[in-house]
Order: C-alpha cells, then sequence, then structure tokens
C-alpha cells in the first residue's frame, strides 16, 4: 500500500477526481498498473457507494453495485479515451448499474413495499437514529428516497455530487433539456415536502 | 415572461446555467412579482440544504475486496475453483472416489488369499494355508509351485522310501500341515513321537533309507542326520496314515506369502572358491530340493541368499551344501519346521 492510497483509504483526506486526471496518472491505469488502480477506488470509494446507497438504499446491495462498477471500470480501462473526468466516467457506470438493478423485476416486486422507501429515507439503517439527528435532515433524506428514480438520480449527481448539466447528461444518455427538466421538477418536489421548514 | 415560464427556469437560474438574455427577462418578471420571487428563495434554501448533506461512507474494507477481486487468478486457481470448489461438484466427486476405493480393497482382499493371512497377523501361517482352498488361489497371485518331477525326484532322493501307488507320497511330503489337519490326531502324535525318539538315538544305525545314499556326500551336521532318520519315521507314519481312513488332498504348494517374507531362521556361511559358480550351484540345489529364493543381496565381496527349504528337503539341502565349499550353520533348531527359512552367505 502506497501513501497515495493510505490516506484515502482510512478517510483521512480525498483525492478528488481533477488531481486523478493527470495524464501519467490516467496512462498508469490504462497500462494496467495495479497500484494505479488501487489508488483510483481507494480516491473515489465513497462518492461511488454513496450514490448507490442514495440510489438504492441499502447498504448491502449499495457495496455490491459499487464493487461491481470498480470492477467494470478496471475491465474498460484500456478503452477508457479520457473524454470526460474519471470521476464522470465512474458516476456514469454506477448510475447506470443502480438503475438497472432498480428496473428488474425482482428489484420493483419490493420497490412496490414501504420498506426500500423506508431504508432508502435513513440510509444508516436505524429509524431510531432520525431523533437525533436534525429534523430537517431527517425529513431531507425522506424526501430524496420518495422521489421517483429518473428525478433522484439527477439531483444526487447535481446537487450532491456536483456534476455539471452536460456532465449528467453524458452520464445518463439525455437531452440537456430533459436533465434541466427533471432537475426543475425534483427540486420543486423536494421544496414542497420541506415546505414546513422553510421560513 | 409570465410566472409559469419564469418558475421553469428558476431551477436553471440558480445554477447559473441561463444565457444573458434569458436572466434579464427572468430578473425583470421576479422584480414585478412576490409569488415568484418566494418561490425563488424556496428553491434557494432546498438546493442549499441539499448541497449540506452529509457523504455516506463506504464501508471499511472496501478497498481490498475490490483489489482482491480485480488481481489475476493463476490458471490453475482458476481451474481448481471451476472443478472442486461448488459443493455441488465437489461433494459427489469426493464421495464417489471414497466408494470406489472401498469397494476396491473389499475385492482385493477377497481374492487375494495372502492378503487376507497377511491381515490376521495372529493366526499361524499353516492354519491360514488349511483354510484356504486351493481352488480359491489365483493363479496369478500365488506362488509357483514346485515343479512336479523335482519334488517328486527329492522326495525320493531324500527319504528312500518307495512311491505308493497313486502318488500319495509326493503330495503326503509336501502338503504335510494340510494332512496333519485332516488326519487322526493320534496317529500324528505317535509319528511324532517316534520321529523324536529316533533324533535323539542320533548314534543309532541309519534308517533303511539312509544306506542307499551316495558315500561320497561330505560329513553331515548332527541336525540333517537327525532329520534323516525324521524323514524315515515320518515316512512310516504317513504308511500308517494311508491305512487310515483319511485322505489329504493335494496342497498347490507351501509357499505362502507370509512364511517368505518373514525373518530367517537360520543363517550360515558358505566360502567356496568361485563365488559366482557357488551361487549357480546353489539355484540348483534350492531348485532340486524344492525350495525357493526369496531374496539375493550383496554384501561386499559377499552374497547373501534367503531362501525357504521345505522340512523334506531340508536335510538334502544341508547335505549336498557342504559339497559346494566349507558350510557352517548358526542355530540350529531342534525341531525342523515344515518350512525352514534360512540366510546363506556365500564368500570366496
Amino acid at each position: 500500500m502506497s501513501w497515495g492510497t493510505f490516506f484515502p483509504r482510512y478517510g483521512l483526506t480525498v483525492r478528488e477526481g481533477d488531481a486523478a486526471d493527470d495524464p501519467g496518472f490516467l496512462e498508469r491505469l490504462r497500462a494496467g498498473d495495479a497500484r494505479a488502480f488501487e489508488e483510483l477506488v481507494a480516491s473515489h470509494q465513497h462518492r461511488v457507494f454513496g450514490v448507490a446507497l442514495r440510489m438504492l438504499g441499502s447498504a448491502a446491495e449499495a457495496e455490491d453495485i459499487a464493487q461491481e462498477a470498480f470492477l467494470r471500470a478496471h475491465r474498460s480501462l484500456p478503452e477508457f479515451r479520457g473524454d470526460a473526468k474519471l470521476s464522470t466516467w465512474l458516476y456514469t457506470i454506477v448510475s447506470r448499474l443502480c438503475l438497472n438493478r432498480l428496473a428488474s423485476r425482482d428489484r420493483k416486486a419490493v420497490r412496490h413495499g414501504e420498506e426500500v422507501l423506508l431504508r432508502v429515507a435513513d440510509p444508516r439503517g436505524d429509524p431510531q437514529t432520525d431523533a437525533e439527528r436534525g429534523e430537517l435532515e431527517s425529513a431531507l433524506h425522506r424526501a430524496i428516497a420518495e422521489l421517483s428514480e429518473e428525478r433522484r438520480v439527477v439531483v444526487i449527481l447535481r446537487d450532491l455530487e456536483g456534476l455539471s448539466y452536460e456532465e449528467i447528461a453524458a452520464a445518463l444518455g439525455l437531452e440537456l433539456g430533459t436533465v434541466r427538466s427533471r432537475l426543475h421538477r425534483a427540486r420543486m418536489d423536494l421544496k414542497d415536502k420541506l415546505e414546513r421548514f422553510l421560513p | 415572461m409570465n410566472c409559469y415560464e419564469t418558475r421553469e427556469l428558476l431551477s436553471t437560474l440558480l445554477d447559473e446555467a441561463l444565457d444573458t438574455r434569458e436572466r434579464e427577462e427572468i430578473q425583470a418578471h421576479l422584480d414585478g412579482c412576490p409569488d415568484c420571487r418566494r418561490e425563488l428563495d424556496g428553491l434557494r434554501s432546498t438546493v442549499s440544504w441539499l448541497s449540506r448533506v452529509d457523504h455516506p461512507r463506504a464501508p471499511m474494507g472496501f478497498v481490498d475486496r475490490v483489489m482482491a477481486e480485480v488481481r489475476p487468478v493463476p490458471w490453475y486457481r482458476r481451474l481448481g475453483r471451476m472443478v472442486f470448489l461448488p459443493l455441488s461438484i465437489k461433494l459427489p466427486l469426493e464421495a464417489g472416489a471414497m466408494l470406489v476405493i472401498a469397494v476396491l480393497g473389499v475385492y482385493l482382499l477377497q481374492r487375494t488369499p495372502e492378503l487376507r493371512d497377511a491381515a490376521r497377523p495372529d493366526l499361524p501361517a499353516a492354519s491360514s494355508r488349511v483354510d484356504a482352498p486351493p481352488a480359491a488361489a489365483p493363479p496369478a497371485l500365488a506362488p509357483a509351485p514346485t515343479p512336479a518331477p523335482l519334488r517328486e525326484r527329492d522326495a525320493r532322493q531324500n527319504t528312500g522310501i518307495a512311491q505308493a501307488p497313486g502318488g500319495g507320497r509326493e503330495t503326503a511330503e509336501f502338503s504335510r500341515p494340510s494332512q496333519d489337519a485332516l488326519a487322526p490326531a493320534e496317529g500324528r502324535q505317535e509319528a511324532k513321537k517316534e520321529a523324536l525318539q529316533q533324533s535323539a538315538r542320533s548314534a543309532a544305525p541309519p534308517a533303511a533309507s539312509e544306506t542307499e545314499k551316495p558315500e561320497a556326500s561330505p560329513p553331515r551336521p548332527a541336525l540333517s542326520k537327525a532329520l534323516d532318520t525324521r524323514e524315515g519315521s515320518l515316512g512310516r507314519a504317513d504308511g500308517n496314515k494311508q491305512k487310515a481312513p483319511a485322505v489329504a488332498p493335494a496342497a498347490p504348494s507351501i509357499f505362502s506369502a507370509k512364511e517368505q517374507v518373514a525373518p530367517p531362521m537360520l543363517s550360515g556361511l558358505l566360502t567356496v572358491k568361485d563365488r559366482q559358480q557357488a551361487e549357480r550351484a546353489l539355484s540348483d540345489l534350492i531348485s532340486r530340493t524344492g525350495g525357493r529364493e526369496t531374496a539375493r543381496r550383496q554384501e561386499g565381496r559377499a552374497t547373501v541368499v534367503d531362501l525357504v527349504v521345505p522340512q523334506g528337503g531340508y536335510a538334502a539341502f544341508v547335505r549336498d551344501l557342504g559339497s559346494l565349499g566349507s558350510f557352517k550353520i548358526d542355530g540350529e533348531p531342534t525341531e525342523v519346521p515344515p518350512l525352514v527359512r534360512l540366510s546363506i552367505r556365500i564368500s570366496e
């Protein structure tokens, strides 16, 4: 384990996307350098896992999807041309995996119950911690979880992960206008559900 | 721009993604519409809250688990996993292999009397030979019997007793354990008693059979003389047995695997002038007396030959061994067993 992966591994700092996109690092990744890939995983694990957790609501399922996302990235690295940032590329992979999982037949059967929504509303798993956390934060998590999948993924990528409209459109394969529209609808839904907290 | 059109673009306005013209039109509407301004403030607060949401953290060990999946697995491990790791394949395969081994072991044990005897070390070899019927021993695994003409000649030479009509003498000599087991006990006791009495009287006149033997034979040890007399007495005892109603079936061989691998009872030193010639002569002598060579090895300038000789041929063997060179034997037994195991060291 190198110093490049030690700190991110234990959460002391996070190497953000642009810093990881220097040409030398990309070249090492394309060449199959295991240490470079370990550094990539260590620096992006929390964000990739976070997207999966907010989309799926189950920590175990989110870890499964996040792991699959990195494995697919590892297989596709030789073909990665560097047109997009590495972080955007990873968000693309994990978002599509989550949407596929949510669209699967088994997942749909579960989704109609309230269990999933409750778990998504409180991704840390324990409803009793709602009282300990801020009421606003709990309401916000629940409101995000209650969004439709199409709107939820857009608001997560934009407002939680900070992707641009263009990056979201490229990641999800949508038109720019569709991204704007879905994001606006999602924010309006959230605002309506959090109306009581507004000044 | 009306309220509906303005509110559709409020989110984009917050993200500063509008062009200058759209931004100016919206700003103009907002300046005169308090409802849309309130809508914009609410939206701005919501976006602000979203930006402050904590990011969940990946579980501990996530990087290690990903890297463990990524690292290349050698081909033999992949093959091993493919064949053995799924329990649905591994368990039936192992159970089947164990079953095959068990069935094969039982089959071999039942088909091979020698193995069955070896599995019971506490039983005497003679009884095991009696228990095993001759027909049960497969020819490929049982030791090959000595050729009948040789044994017949040796029997006549050693005992000097004419063979009874029907060839009973030859079979009686080599199947003594079997016959002993089947003959009446009284006859056997009388024969042994008589043999022991005659062996004790070593100075007594030799039996009639010995008078026919060549005078050129070298002086023999006392044991061989005693054995000769014992042979004669046993021959007479056998003659008595022929009167008995018991009929002894002919045993194919007295050389069981167990007896051939047992340590030698006697050891002797044969000093000769030409060792190679003596080795050949010894081989001939072993065959002639109905014995079998079990092992041969070189120890320095000497050759050590392990062999077994049946009781009937032992006396002739020891006697003729003296004609090959100077022979000294250690540890003479008081009673000659049905099968004598010897170790002879030939040196120049």
